[in-house]
């Protein structure tokens, strides 16, 4: 191989590098969870509890709630396992009735609106339509904050092109409206926008 | 190597990072994500998130007391709404009201105390702490103690009202020398003139408006401001078709756009016009007899006759002094007289003697003590009945140059103080201004020491009604968000300052926090057991009986309950004086009636058209009120402006002036510059200008008077001619 | 008066014109609940952003014993033929179909000004400078209603935050969401007598089914055929003609102060 086909490989390989590895990481920051949670734990057979034994509406129906400590509270008031994420919520947060800090991974920015009951009451979209199989996640992941956009990850899709292969892969507004198109519901910018 | 850093090599590599680069996401979602960011732009606030919820408290701005339901997100209110109210009877809130939730973030706010020092080159001002401003001013408060002959110390009242100037009263009383302040002018003088009237002393009377069918407002701005437009603007809400207004006014006022009758008066003529429809009433006999047997001086002679003072205003006359068509005037007195319940109106500000016509009016056709019209009422439960007082002076009795240390209580929004006539009551040298306030001083005015006190809605205030309602009323003012560390009221201040210079203040009110005080004032209410409590949340009103304790009515009231007084059973025998109570308050109505009649208002033929002011962005220019209303009085021209002369078409067409002309209005006294604009609301033969444009062609100072929307009034007519100004 | 051409499900405004006082309670309820920014310091009544503006309208003459009224211009909601949505090379404007509204995606916009220079009504409002809140007053911003950026176009959309909201109550209720909801913009939440009356001819919430039927019921310009979906009523001849014909105003500026 002469030294100009090897340059050229150089570049292409190096900027490949740059642009799907080292670019990610760059545009993103990352912003860990306050608090180690086991969905799989609370979703699993054993507790087998359900999304919306937490995740409830909140007073005024516009949206739908992260739990707060009180959900927690019903069952940790102490010490149930043996998890070190269970042994800092009772000492950290339970003890001092202080509320846990959660991130939001789906928060859409500030123009957008989304009701949740309108289309989980009226609609019955299950979750995992939107937000894949999250309720059966073992760990949390960081939430990833685009340092250009302020969007979250998992608005934008966490395929770095773009890509959307199963419904929950991007919520951006192309995803919501192909899915407000499959069902005859309206498109119109009033509809979502505020 | 060398091969490799040659220049074709490095030609190559470029070429395929560049290769490279289009088949990375990188450029893609570049592109993506600055266009989104250009749609959110880091310096447009971000929306708070959280549920909804509401919390129900009342609007101090005013003495009216409005009930408010506050629209929170997490903790903050986002909007303020009217609640239900049958103690005030309504459910809205004014412009300036909606948004009350500003004030605490109003960009003249201040957190610290401040010394402003004269210097050559204008004010300077220093950040102290508010002990340290105590210290000051407790030793100069000290000095005047020991050394009376300094000057006077005194606290000056912005908006005597309820406990609070109760409080301070009493606190002034424990230092010796020590002077009450309040305005010359403030809310409930059109009520307090009808106690030189009636017979009972200790009886206080309030509007009920809730089956009058006749309204006759002198000039009264119906519509906006404070006082008795909120108790209008109900009956017009509730019940339009039965309620019918007649406005008295010099030009088409909004009051006067939406009133059934507008009847347009010469500046100036309105006691002429009352006492007009008080003879016709008079001589065609449609007084109540009831009232007119209660009235003992409606025939009597002596010592002043009523019937020889009305006589000397025939309709005829009347017609010819106030511009109006005498059939108009019969008219208007023979509906006001028959469409009953009545009743006349007129402003708090307007002067003493068209104030007093105004209520021989309502006395004629049986107003006074009447469900429907003129109610009496029982005054608020009060702590500390026997405790001596200081009793209030007016700002215009103090003496000039008499005081040395000055208290300004501007806790109230509307704290409109002519600040000159504050000054000239200052002694010359060595005197000291200490201002009270949530802001910093408006241009002009010098104070030397600024104590931060809370704004709106930010700490528990007591929320008595303003004096026009038909039934005592009592209501807490609760914090919207949770207690800020800093800042305090006026009264404690006070407090603090006279306990610190030895002046003496009794141990009792030593270290009172403001819901202490509430509690005083909740438990007289209760130990009265008199009235009734409504709650919005389920808007039911049950009686205060059926409350065990004083601590859970406390506790009703906190969480935005009114507490509202039963009403009197009225009594129709009580005697009536139409010319005043005492022979000195009759002379005094006497004579300026005659000094009216001989004297008139006369015109110069040189100067022939009447200035009527008007109070353009009065509450932007002279209260602290939310910036979100310069929607009304900048974005917009909904209000009168300034800088403009407002005509009536066919007066522009007179002089030869068009609209946008830049004009010069001349009068005896100067001239001004204003920009033409025609409006066919403006009565043709005066001229609309703003306050701010009266001072240069103004005889003396135009007295403003500071509730928004309302009126102002100069203390002579002032005639003008206007020409066209050169280029 | 021309036929009703407005589908009886969707929203209609109806402002009694001589009810109106001219307080400017609607005007400051309007922004508040919009999210509109106080003023720039050389912010003027051309240049500020008012979604709802009362103007005070003068006869010329005696105007039969009302001189002068005040009218509260909201955007009209155009259902016919929307000039401002023929215009914009954006697709920013769009009338919704099942409320009538028409809504501007102020995100959309350009900040061409088209729609500004088509609209009849001078119901749109160009944000010249960034909107910017007294500090801390930020936090009192409405959750539900997006603020907007220099350089793009805002108008009324009948409150729409408050429609979805109201949206949203409905579905816990489980109603459908074809059905038209009852909702109150602000300015109508606001106005102290009652002049601005909200809802569909459908429900006749308010009587608004009613009033648009009554014989003092007029729409503005109604010559252009834009069919307002705001009507305004008013007992004076005078002020039912300007509304057709554009008569001056005290600003000495045509009907759209």
């Amino acid at each position: 191989m002469n030294s100009g086909r090897l340059s050229f490989l150089a570049g292409l390989v190096g900027m490949l590098l740059i642009g799907w590895v080292f670019f990610p990481s760059l545009l993103y920051q990352k912003e860990p969870q306050p608090l180690q949670f086991s969905h799989a734990v609370h979703t699993g057979e054993a507790v087998g509890m359900t999304c919306d034994n937490c995740h409830t509406f909140t007073a005024d129906v516009r949206s739908m709630a992260i739990p707060r400590l009180s959900n927690c509270k019903e069952c940790h008031s102490e010490v149930l396992g043996e998890s070190e994420a269970e042994k800092r919520l009772v000492d950290e947060f339970v003890a001092h009735d202080r509320e846990i800090p959660w991130r939001t991974y789906s928060r859409q920015p500030d123009n957008v609106y989304f009701s949740h009951i309108q289309h989980v009451q009226i609609a019955e979209i299950e979750c995992e339509r939107c937000h894949g199989s999250h309720g059966k996640s073992e760990t949390l992941t960081d939430r990833q904050i685009n340092r250009i956009s302020g969007y979250s990850r998992n608005i934008e899709g966490q395929i770095i092109p773009g890509l959307r292969f199963k419904a929950w892969d991007r919520m951006k507004m192309d995803d919501c409206s192909d899915c407000h198109d499959e069902r005859g519901a309206s498109n119109s910018c009033l509809k979502c926008h505020k | 190597m060398s091969s490799a850093l040659s220049r074709r090599n490095i030609l190559k590599l470029a070429g395929g990072s560049a290769l490279g680069f289009l088949l990375s996401p990188m450029p893609w979602k570049m592109l993506d994500d600055i266009s989104i960011w250009t749609q959110n732009w880091s310096w447009i606030p971000k929306l708070r998130r959280g549920p909804v919820t509401h919390k129900y408290t009342s609007c101090t701005l005013c003495p009216n007391a409005c009930r408010v339901n506050a629209r929170m997100i997490s903790e903050t209110p986002v909007s303020l709404w009217g609640a239900p109210d049958p103690c005030v009877g309504h459910s809205y809130l004014c412009s300036v009201g909606l948004a009350g939730h500003h004030l605490a973030y109003h960009p003249s706010r201040v957190r610290n105390a401040h010394r402003f020092t004269a210097t050559e080159n204008g004010i300077s001002s220093e950040q102290l702490s508010v002990e340290d401003a105590i210290a000051h001013i407790a030793k100069i408060l000290h000095n005047i103690h020991v050394r009376p002959e300094e000057g006077e110390f005194a606290l000056f009242d912005c908006r005597p009202h309820g406990m609070v100037s109760d409080i301070q009263q009493i606190f002034l009383s424990h230092v010796l020398g020590a002077r009450y302040i309040v305005p010359d002018h403030h809310e409930g003088r059109f009520m307090r003139a009808l106690m030189e009237m009636t017979e009972d002393p200790g009886q206080s009377y309030g509007l009920d408006f809730s089956r009058t069918r006749t309204l006759l407002s002198f000039g009264v701005s119906l519509f906006e401001g404070w006082g008795i437009s909120p108790l209008v603007v109900e009956q017009f809400r509730s019940r339009r078709e039965e309620f019918n207004i007649i406005q008295i006014d010099h030009h088409q006022s909004s009051s006067s756009i939406v009133a059934d009758t507008h009847i347009a008066i010469k500046p100036g003529t309105e006691m002429a016009l009352a006492l007009g429809l008080a003879h016709v009433i008079v001589g065609e006999r449609l007084y109540d007899p009831a009232s007119a047997a209660r009235a003992v001086d409606l025939k009597r002679n002596k010592p002043f006759s009523f019937m020889d003072l009305t006589r000397r205003f025939p309709p005829g006359r009347v017609a010819s002094v106030t511009g109006i068509p005498e059939d108009v005037i019969v008219r208007t007195a023979r509906e006001f007289a028959s469409n009953r319940p009545a009743t006349a109106i007129a402003d708090d500000f307007a002067p003493a003697e068209l104030i007093h016509s105004v209520w021989i009016l309502n006395h004629l056709v049986g107003a006074t003590g009447k469900n429907g019209s003129v109610v009496q009422k029982r005054p608020l439960p009060q702590p500390w009945k026997g405790a001596h007082r200081t009793p209030p002076t007016r700002l215009r009795n103090v003496p000039d140059h008499s005081l040395r240390l000055l208290m300004i209580d501007a806790s109230a929004a509307d704290t409109t103080v002519s600040w000159p006539d504050l000054r000239r009551k200052m002694r010359a040298e060595n005197a000291t201004i200490v201002l009270c306030s949530p802001y910093r001083p408006k241009r002009g005015e010098s104070v030397d020491y600024l104590i931060p006190i809370h704004a709106p809605y930010e700490t528990v205030r007591a929320n008595p009604s303003g004096e026009y309602v038909a039934t005592s009323a009592f209501q807490i003012s609760t914090p919207l968000w949770s207690k800020s560390e800093e800042g305090c009221e006026t009264w404690q201040i006070l407090q603090r300052v006279v306990s610190a210079s030895d002046a003496m203040t009794k141990e009792e009110f030593a270290q009172l926090e403001p819901e202490e005080l509430l509690r005083l004032q909740c438990d007289a209410i209760f130990n009265s057991k008199r009235g009734t409590i409504h709650h919005p949340n389920n808007d039911e009103t049950i009686p205060l009986g059926s409350v065990l304790s004083s601590g859970d009515f406390y506790a009703t009231l906190m969480e935005g309950a009114a507490w509202s007084d039963d009403g009197v059973a009225t009594s129709t025998n009580g005697r009536l004086f139409l010319m005043g109570k005492s022979t000195s308050s009759a002379q005094r109505f006497a004579e300026s009636v005659l000094a009216f009649d001989n004297a008139g208002i006369d015109s110069n033929p040189s100067f022939p058209l009447l200035v009527v002011p008007v109070g353009e962005d009065v509450a932007a220019r002279f209260g602290h009120v939310s910036p979100i209303l310069s929607k009304i009085y900048q974005e917009s021209d909904l209000k009168p402006r300034s800088r403009f002369a407002y005509l009536h078409h066919e007066t522009a067409r007179r002089f030869k002036l068009a609209a946008e002309q830049r004009v010069i209005i001349h009068s005896p006294h100067g001239a001004t510059e204003a920009i033409v604009r025609c409006d066919s609301s403006v009565r043709p033969d005066t001229v609309q200008l703003s306050v701010s444009q009266l001072d240069a062609i103004s005889p003396t100072r135009p007295r403003i008077i500071n509730s928004y929307g309302g009126r102002v009034y100069t203390d002579q007519p002032i005639f003008v001619r206007i020409e066209r100004a050169r280029s | 008066m021309k036929s009703i051409e407005i589908s009886p499900s969707q929203y209609v405004m109806v402002i009694d014109a001589d009810r109106c006082t001219g307080c400017g309670a609607c005007m400051v309820a309007c922004a508040i609940e919009n999210n509109v920014a106080p003023a720039h310091p050389d912010a003027t009544d051309r240049t500020g952003v008012t979604w709802m503006k009362v103007v005070k309208v003068s006869s010329g003459n005696n105007g039969d014993g009302k001189p002068a009224c005040y009218l509260p211009l909201p955007c009209q909601q155009c259902a016919a033929e929307t000039p401002c949505v023929t215009v914009c090379p954006q697709n920013a404007v769009e009338v919704d179909q099942q409320t009538g509204i028409v809504f501007q995606m102020s995100q959309r916009c350009l900040g061409c000004r088209y729609c500004m220079a088509a609209c009849p009504y001078h119901a749109r409002y160009f944000n010249w400078w960034d909107p910017e809140w007294p500090e801390g007053m930020e936090q009192t911003l409405n959750p539900d209603v997006a603020p907007r950026m220099r350089g793009v176009v805002e108008k009324c959309n009948f409150c729409h935050g408050r429609y979805q909201a109201a949206r949203a109550s409905a579905a816990e209720h489980g109603q459908a969401s074809s059905d038209p909801v009852t909702y109150e913009p602000a300015c109508a939440q606001a106005c102290p007598t009652r002049a601005i009356k909200f809802g569909t001819p459908a429900n006749n919430e308010q009587g608004v089914g009613d009033l648009v039927h009554s014989s003092s019921a007029f729409r503005l310009l109604p010559r252009l055929g834009t069919e307002p979906r705001v009507y305004y009523l008013s007992k004076h001849k005078w002020i039912r003609q300007m509304a057709q014909m554009e008569k001056e105003t005290s600003t000495g500026e045509e009907v759209h102060g």
